[in-house]
């Protein structure tokens, strides 16, 4: 999807909402290996006491034995609770956590299984306290920044006089080059820039920062540098953070430099398709809830055959099934920004697929209808009674405009004066139907993957009447009367999108964030930036992954661990599903039965003991997926480059800080405790 | 327990070497007891594999003991504070090479949290007191063997610490080298500086260490100091000045080790050291600089070049003269 034409997201960033679940999924996973790792430990200490342990009990020691104890007890109520209802843990180890694009929302707590959760993350908590307290205890008392420092500097200086900057000159050749392999059409010059950019920059920061941070301290041991460092008043930890901190910094310093003449290289010539197309910022607002009549479900549209997903499809009226009903593609606003006037008008932008089912016209969109309708209207047979009336109202008030018109012209009126007379009455007739039925349409031509807004070249006159419809949706008097009777609220705005009777036989394609009000517009080179961040992440996730497992693998180990880890995060959403049972066409067995024996994937197994055979093995192999999803990085949300290709702002607070920076923590965090105690208990020195 | 005085405890300290699955390779150090006085020169004495670098890694806490203690300055030997007292120079200088002598000490200066002055001050002082003041910006690459011997002595003592474990610490010094780091290492201890070293080479151990312990397969064979270890009891050794080696003096000196019960068994020169004579050519060199060696003329055979009335005895006699 390198050169893929629309902004397109997979993924939904985290949400605020989402961040309470997230975290307690994160607690429980996170805890349970924390457990299982305590666990380990104290059975290996019964065994074998190691000489070097303290033969007398310290505060910390006491500490961590307490929250053992803690842990151990509340592991041992959860335990409890169920064996004794006769219920399964499943749901709470299904539970996908931090990493996962959506947490299931969470378990009310008055309930059984809302307990046994809680007790597994009051478990869990008590685990992550017990191992990280030592940590903890080290970082406020022994570790001192000057000394992290010291060896942050000291791999700045290795990796600068052992060359490794000069990696970045390669970029000298996509600088030079790109241009001749790059297709070229106007409109998406800055989109192909960006993304060329971007997939030159991610593997060679990646790739160098997998090098630097796998064979960093393993070259010190090897090389027994390290014992001049670990003989000096220098805690172990230290050299990680050390080394981590100084490849970071030589690391932002070269995507901040990239960055700059990237921007000059993308900046530069733009054209005006390109410009209007993707070199800003846009700041949108998106619908709530993607919903659709008419298609038989109302979570999805009609399926093309294509078998990746994301969009689905509308159908215009068909010629053949005149009775069938109208398709909307409906997106809900549960609320928007208040006071729009003639300085900040509403636009509503929109970029969908087109998929023809005869040849339609040369040079010619799919004509499709927007209406912007009253969120009160919770039923589309509600919404097209009085868009019927509306009509039927409009059409009778037109006419007596005409005679009206017709009148005037008869008195002498000049044509000019008639038709802004008549202009200006068309325009009230429209503001009293939306004053009147809270019903706004407008009909626009879709281009197949391009960027328009609703009203095109009208889209100040049609902003106004947005506007007017949205101030009075949002009156006070108006919101009051949305609470309905089951005390829910409804939505604010619903904007349907039908395809017109013009463009009948043709489909479109949408998805959640195709449509959306349109904020503001900020800087292209801000968003650039971000996008850039974004990266910058993924490289940081890639170096704490290489630096924690170089504390215990060799270079070589560490370096294709740290790979294939990271590799495995691109697939994260595959292998999730595989784990999770939802993939089409089953587990791995099934799937492999499936395609040796020539069955279709939507088809169920015959009911034999051999098709228990097949989905037993494949549980088996799921239980073991499920512990490996737990492990892998979700390295896609860190790719924003399609925010920036595509002209949408990147949020600073939702994307990058909750969405990247927060799950970055959440997923380094394990392991910098793990670096730390591979690192703390290791023998340093070679035997002999 | 340690005292002040005991800077080193080992308590059974053992060491066993395992594989990956913990079956055991090889028994490094075996039940080893050791005290280590303030301001004494110790040496650990041993062929190779005899346990005497494990030991120092232990004491270091590059590696945990399987069973016992080693305490340091009375502290364990894996606290990382005590590290704060000790300077350490590894057998071989295992320094980072891509910085220059000068960056080298700043690096360790800055582990021990010095002050930016007392570093470069101390730095300063440490590169002209290993004789590098010529070389210090000069990557540690580009060292000689020697040279990086000698920084690495220069970080271990960029602390001033208490406790100084050198490993090996004349290996890869020429003549000239060793001399100066064993004159250095006996001034550390005029200063009340507690030395541990291990060697192979025997005669500096000899030289400069008060007390040796000698171990062999992992275990403690030996532990006195120098003096009391080399001693033979059993014979006399008499030097005189002024006398030739002759019959009468011989017969004299049988009649009298006799008369005492003993019996005489070589009277002959005294020979030095190749050492002493290796650092007196090299000063006098020094003083008179031009070649000293000629060749025999005559047909003498190498090493007769000298012999009282040979040609090159003949010529050097001139050339003294002259």
């Amino acid at each position: 999807m390198v050169f893929a034409t629309t902004f397109v997201l997979e993924q939904e960033p985290l949400q605020w909402w989402e961040l309470p679940a997230a975290i307690k999924g994160w607690v429980q996973i996170a805890g349970a290996v924390a457990a299982f790792a305590l666990a380990i430990f104290c059975l290996a200490y019964a065994i074998r006491r190691p000489a070097y342990a303290s033969k007398t009990w310290s505060r910390q020691t006491r500490g961590v034995a307490l929250l053992i104890a803690l842990c151990g007890a509340s592991y041992v109520l959860a335990l409890l609770a169920v064996i004794g209802r006769g219920m399964g843990i499943g749901s709470a180890a299904r539970n996908p956590g931090l990493l996962q694009a959506q947490p299931p929302p969470p378990e009310p707590v008055g309930t059984f299984s809302g307990l046994v959760d809680i007790l597994l993350f009051v478990a869990g908590l008590f685990a992550i306290l017990a191992v990280t307290l030592p940590l903890l205890v080290d970082l406020c008392t022994r570790i001192r920044f000057g000394r992290v420092l010291a060896i942050a500097r000291l791999s700045v200086k290795e990796a600068v006089r052992s060359r490794v900057v000069w990696v970045f000159a390669s970029m000298a050749i996509i600088f030079l080059f790109a241009d001749w392999f790059v297709p070229y059409k106007p409109e998406d010059q800055v989109r192909n820039y960006v993304r060329v950019i971007y997939w030159s920059l991610a593997p060679l920061f990646l790739l160098t920062a997998s090098l630097l941070g796998a064979f960093s301290i393993p070259a010190d041991v090897k090389s027994q540098s390290i014992h001049t460092i670990v003989t000096k008043p220098v805690e172990r930890f230290e050299i990680v953070l050390g080394r981590f901190c100084g490849y970071a910094a030589l690391l932002t310093v070269g995507i901040g430099f990239l960055t700059a003449i990237s921007l000059l290289y993308v900046a530069r010539g733009v054209t005006p398709q390109a410009a209007k197309e993707s070199f800003t910022a846009r700041v949108p607002i998106y619908g709530d809830v993607l919903s659709f009549s008419g298609t038989g479900r109302t979570d999805k549209g009609e399926s093309v055959g294509r078998e990746w997903d994301y969009r689905s499809y509308i159908s215009g009226p068909r010629v053949n099934m005149p009775q069938a009903p109208r398709q909307y593609a409906i997106w809900s606003f549960a609320s928007l920004p208040v006071g729009f006037s003639e300085t900040r008008l509403p636009y509503f932008e929109f970029t969908f697929d087109i998929f023809r089912l005869t040849k339609g016209q040369e040079n010619r969109g799919v004509i499709t209808n927007f209406s912007f309708v009253d969120g009160r209207y919770q039923q589309v047979p509600q919404f097209q009674a009085a868009r019927d009336k509306m009509r039927d109202e409009r059409a009778r008030a037109q006419d007596a405009l005409a005679k009206a018109a017709d009148a005037k012209s008869k008195q002498g009126s000049s044509t000019a004066a008639i038709q802004t007379w008549r202009s200006e009455q068309q325009d009230a007739l429209e503001d009293s139907l939306i004053d009147k039925f809270g019903i706004y349409e407008v009909t626009a031509e879709v281009l197949d993957y391009h960027t328009q807004v609703v009203g095109g070249d009208d889209k100040d006159k049609v902003g106004r009447k947005l506007a007017r419809l949205l101030n009075m949706l949002q009156d006070p008097a108006q919101v009051k009367s949305r609470t309905r009777e089951d005390g829910a609220t409804s939505f604010l705005l619903n904007v349907m999108v039908s395809v017109d009777r013009q463009s009948a036989e043709q489909m479109l394609g949408v998805a959640k964030r195709d449509l959306y009000l349109l904020a503001a517009e900020r800087p292209f080179w801000l968003n650039f930036i971000k996008g850039v961040m974004g990266m910058w992440f993924a490289t940081l996730l890639m170096l704490g992954l290489a630096v924690a497992l170089s504390t215990y693998l060799s270079g070589v180990i560490a370096w294709l661990c740290a790979l294939f880890l990271f590799g495995m995060g691109l697939f994260s959403d595959s292998i999730r599903q595989i784990a999770e049972g939802t993939s089409y066409g089953g587990g791995v067995v099934e799937s492999t039965v499936r395609i040796l024996g020539k069955l279709p994937g939507g088809a169920r197994l015959e009911n034999s003991p051999a098709a228990s055979v097949i989905t037993g093995s494949d549980e088996v192999f799921r239980f073991f997926l499920r512990l490996f999803a737990r492990i892998i990085p979700d390295v896609g949300r860190f790719d924003l480059h399609a925010y920036v290709a595509n002209g949408y702002d990147i949020s600073w607070m939702q994307v990058l800080f909750l969405d990247n920076f927060v799950v970055l923590l959440g997923y380094l965090l394990p392991w910098a405790v793990l670096a730390y105690y591979l690192m703390k208990y290791r023998e340093v020195a070679n035997p002999m | 327990m340690a005292t002040n005085d005991v800077v080193v405890e080992t308590r059974k300290l053992t060491k066993v070497y395992r594989d990956f699955w913990g079956r055991q390779k090889k028994v490094a150090l075996r039940a080893l007891n050791l005290q280590i006085n303030r301001g004494e020169i110790f040496g650990l004495l041993g062929p190779n594999g005899s346990g005497k670098t494990t030991t120092i890694k232990l004491l270091l806490g590059l590696l945990f003991p399987t069973e016992g203690d080693a305490l340091v300055f009375g502290q364990p030997s894996a606290e990382v504070k005590k590290n704060e007292r000790i300077g350490y120079l590894p057998e071989e200088s295992y320094l980072y090479r891509f910085l220059n002598a000068e960056e080298t000490l700043d690096f360790y200066g800055r582990l021990f949290k010095l002050d930016a002055n007392v570093r470069r001050q101390r730095a300063q002082s440490l590169i002209d007191i290993v004789g590098l003041s010529a070389d210090k910006k000069r990557v540690l690459k580009e060292y000689s063997k020697g040279m990086r011997q000698r920084i690495g002595l220069a970080q271990a003592l960029i602390n001033d610490p208490e406790l100084v474990i050198l490993d090996e610490p004349t290996s890869g010094l020429d003549p000239l080298g060793t001399r100066w780091m064993k004159d250095l290492i006996v001034e550390l201890r005029e200063k009340g500086k507690t030395i541990i070293m291990c060697s192979h080479r025997l005669e500096d151990v000899q030289d400069i260490c008060d007390r040796v312990a000698i171990l062999y397969e992992g275990e403690l064979q030996e532990l006195n100091s120098v003096k009391v270890l080399l001693e033979d009891v059993d014979k006399l050794e008499l030097q005189a000045s002024g006398v030739q080696i002759n019959e009468d003096l011989r017969r004299d000196l049988d009649e009298v080790i006799r008369r005492h019960g003993g019996k005489i068994e070589r009277v002959g020169h005294p020979t030095t050291s190749l050492e002493t004579l290796f650092l007196r050519i090299v000063a006098q060199s020094k003083a008179h600089p031009g070649r000293r060696y000629l060749p025999s003329v005559d047909g003498n055979k190498p090493g007769d070049e000298a012999r009282p009335g040979s040609a090159s005895a003949k010529i050097e006699e001139h050339v003294k003269r002259a």
